[in-house]
């Protein structure tokens, strides 16, 4: 049985900043990262406020050419070929998380909020530029710094804000996209010790985007962008990668040449 | 006023009482009595506890009972119930392939397994496929040539496909 705590189930957003407020409280969703942890005693909050029945917190809408989903969205309802241009790197990113059982529950905001530095959705929010939108406890809404989204797991039993829902931009019009994702060094728990999720853009046959954003299992995340695939990218990693998780810059500086490739070969180009 | 409970198997079982840190794996094995679901790691690597839940497999020991009130469970006990035909005819295979050997995962593989013949077409059933619905569970006797193999020619002979 996992270790006690105080269970408070919420119908709405304001229910569940009111649940939370009284005790050192974590949100749960769809509680396949939470849950794990507490069962293996790295997690112990005093209370789970449960969120997953707030319907508002579900949904997925188009907005001024972006889409935006929901925090409680299940990460098997967005591992499709069948979704907005938009989500083109957010698919092939929670497909690769888990297996089926684990992504019939697990959640958009739940894998932001719960996976380690290696979390496939929020590589996937960092390289397509989303916007991650939370609300404070105390009932502020805005939206998180990027330096804040690279680092989004909470540094101890409390939840610092409940995501609420994020923001993708869709790709220009005429752009061809590509994406990759790759884990590498698998662990104990199945869980990689890095991860990489790339998103190139191409427009008339030229570069127009290109990005990739890299996990290490210690917490580091950090985004690497190009002028163009074929860039220096030892150099940016040199420049944004500080530490690499304790993996020589040189070799980061490799997989992330050739994810890029990957996402390049998608859109017709040359690698 | 109506009592909360869950749906398993088609019997309602009530969860009022019940602790807050229990899971739905435990609720099974417990308040509802039905002890084929196994209880393995705890924290959601092996799949021994898969049970379907509104239709969907999930790791029974990653949702908490009191998440799942009035929502429906089937387990292996209850496949039946939803396709009789097609769990008889999965278990007889599972028997005639020897796709277990101590039985401990067995009956998260046929959870598994069962879900996915229901989801999926029969002209998609490929060998890749079955390789990759495998890598959702262990078996710890790594008895995974004849679960693949009993799966796939199950798949392409005998399961019937939505």
């Amino acid at each position: 049985m996992l270790p006690a705590f105080e269970y408070a189930e919420a119908r709405s957003i304001d229910d569940a900043l009111t649940a939370a407020a009284t005790a050192p409280s974590m949100f749960l969703a769809g509680g396949q990262g939470l849950l794990s942890e507490m069962a293996r005693g790295i997690r112990r909050p005093v209370r789970l406020v449960d969120v997953s029945r707030i319907p508002e917190l579900a949904t997925t809408n188009e907005e001024g050419g972006a889409t935006v989903t929901g925090s409680l969205v299940r990460l098997r309802d967005v591992a499709s070929e069948d979704v907005p241009p938009a989500l083109s790197l957010l698919a092939v990113a929670a497909a690769r998380v888990g297996s089926p059982p684990i992504r019939t529950r697990a959640t958009i905001g739940g894998n932001l909020c719960h996976g380690l530095g290696t979390s496939e959705v929020a590589l996937a929010a960092l390289a397509s530029g989303a916007e991650v939108i939370v609300v404070d406890v105390g009932g502020s809404r805005r939206v998180l710094r990027s330096d804040e989204l690279a680092a989004m797991r909470p540094a101890d039993d409390r939840s610092p804000y409940l995501v609420l829902a994020v923001r993708w931009p869709a790709p220009p019009s005429d752009a061809r996209v590509g994406v990759d994702v790759v884990e590498l060094g698998e662990q104990h728990d199945w869980l990689p010790a890095v991860a990489l999720a790339s998103v190139v853009h191409s427009v008339d046959g030229a570069p127009a985007l290109a990005r990739t954003a890299v996990g290490f299992r210690s917490g580091e995340r950090a985004l690497v962008t190009l002028d163009e695939p074929t860039g220096d990218v030892e150099a940016a990693v040199r420049a944004s990668v500080n530490g690499s998780g304790g993996f020589p810059a040189g070799w980061v500086a490799a997989q992330v040449a050739d994810s890029l490739a990957r996402a390049v070969a998608q859109t017709g180009g040359r690698p | 006023m109506r009592r909360a409970g869950i749906t398993v198997n088609g019997r309602f079982v009530e969860i009022d009482g019940a602790p807050p840190q229990q899971t739905l794996q435990e609720f099974i094995r417990g308040s509802a009595a039905l002890t084929g679901t196994a209880g393995a790691c705890g924290h959601g690597v092996c799949g021994a506890c898969t049970v379907l839940l509104d239709g969907e497999p999930v790791r029974s020991c990653l949702v908490l009972s009191r998440s799942t009130a009035g929502r429906e469970v089937v387990t292996v006990e209850g496949l039946e119930l939803l396709e009789p035909d097609l769990a008889s005819s999965l278990r007889e295979a599972f028997l005639a392939g020897n796709a277990f050997q101590c039985g401990y995962c067995t009956s998260g593989m046929l959870m598994l397994t069962f879900w996915w013949l229901r989801t999926t077409p029969p002209e998609a059933r490929t060998r890749v496929d079955v390789e990759a619905l495998l890598e959702s569970n262990l078996c710890r006797c790594t008895g995974y040539t004849p679960l693949l193999e009993t799966i796939l020619s199950f798949a392409k002979t005998g399961g019937r496909g939505r």
